[in-house]
């Protein structure tokens, strides 16, 4: 009777130990997704930069989406697709094939005696 | 060794495992992503701060430029951040006082800008000892002008008291009177509101024109 007892208890610590474990640990834990802040974080600092070397004010005055671009692809990683897209109201999304998208936009208020509000997005995908 | 013994060695066990969990710790990985999108908030709240004390330079050249530039920019910036779900309230105090000669009335041009999403019911401006007292709707514009004779340069306060079904604020403007001298004052209260949470600035940007 003393070692049915004593094989019960086992039984009842190996139940509580693996019933513990599997409540702890049966939800999937999810990654949070660090890449698109990190990359929303670069193309955001890059448009910065390009502002401050005088390298995107003009550009985004005469809508010259392709110069800015160009300015990017040097700055940003090699294995994110972008597209450039500027507007002077609200922005109009383009469409793409992806399902995992996402922009960074800067604003810009015009330039010396000119002013002319415009917002330069830059839209990523992997 | 008696049974109860392995009870308490899985009780052991599963306080470690627990412990385990925790040393994982999915909140601070969370955290430090909740702290990186704040960043990112914050560098685009700055973009905006900077380009609103730009538009009163970029139009120097023109007071009245200035002050209808800042808040058509004004308007600009609240529907671009609409558009991603992120509200854009301010309140903008712009004053310009043409060249002033020593104790000679110079007028004092103030626009104010409701754009704080409610209606301000009380709005005092009080001004070289003068004070107005008005209402303003969210979105509109007020104009009103002050007089002011100085003799000496020197430092006047502007004083700035409204309430809101909300609440009430007292906003204080330090305008330097300088003789011989033209100048263009802004005071802004922005604030950049979204499901991360708030940025918000007060600050005055002085620009002498002559």
């Amino acid at each position: 009777m003393k070692g049915v007892t004593k094989t019960l208890e086992v039984v009842i610590a190996v139940l509580m130990v693996l019933i513990s474990y599997v409540l702890l640990y049966s939800a999937p834990i999810i990654p949070p997704d660090f890449q698109s802040i990190n990359l929303q974080l670069q193309a955001f600092n890059s448009l910065q930069t390009l502002d401050a070397n005088n390298e995107l004010r003009q550009a985004a005055l005469q809508n010259d989406t392709s110069t800015i671009s160009n300015k990017l692809a040097g700055i940003l990683s090699g294995n994110v697709n972008y597209l450039v897209s500027i507007c002077t109201s609200a922005c109009a999304a383009p469409v793409f094939n992806s399902t995992s998208i996402f922009s960074v936009s800067y604003i810009i208020s015009g330039d010396v005696g000119n002013f002319n509000p415009r917002q330069v997005i830059v839209y990523m995908w992997s | 060794m008696k049974g109860q013994m392995f009870i308490v060695a899985a009780l052991v066990m599963i306080i470690t495992i627990v412990g385990l969990k925790d040393s994982l710790s999915l909140q601070k990985i969370l955290e430090n992503q909740r702290h990186l999108v704040s960043g990112f908030d914050s560098l685009e709240f700055q973009n905006i701060r900077s380009e609103m004390t730009r538009v009163v330079q970029n139009s120097f050249n023109s007071t009245s430029g200035m002050t209808d530039d800042l808040n058509n920019f004004n308007s600009f910036v609240k529907d671009s951040l609409q558009t991603k779900n992120i509200e854009f309230d301010s309140f903008l105090v712009e004053l310009y006082y043409p060249v002033l000669q020593p104790s000679t009335n110079a007028v004092v041009n103030v626009t104010v800008l409701n754009s704080l999403g409610t209606e301000m019911k009380f709005l005092n401006i009080t001004f070289n000892g003068t004070s107005g007292t008005f209402a303003l709707s969210n979105g509109n514009i007020l104009r009103t002008s002050f007089t002011i004779n100085t003799a000496v340069s020197v430092n006047q306060t502007m004083n700035i008291f409204y309430n809101t079904s909300a609440s009430s604020q007292t906003e204080t403007v330090t305008v330097p009177l300088t003789l011989g001298s033209s100048k263009y004052v802004a005071f802004y209260d922005i604030r950049y509101i979204n499901s991360g949470g708030q940025q918000s600035d007060k600050f005055t940007t002085v620009l002498t024109l002559v």
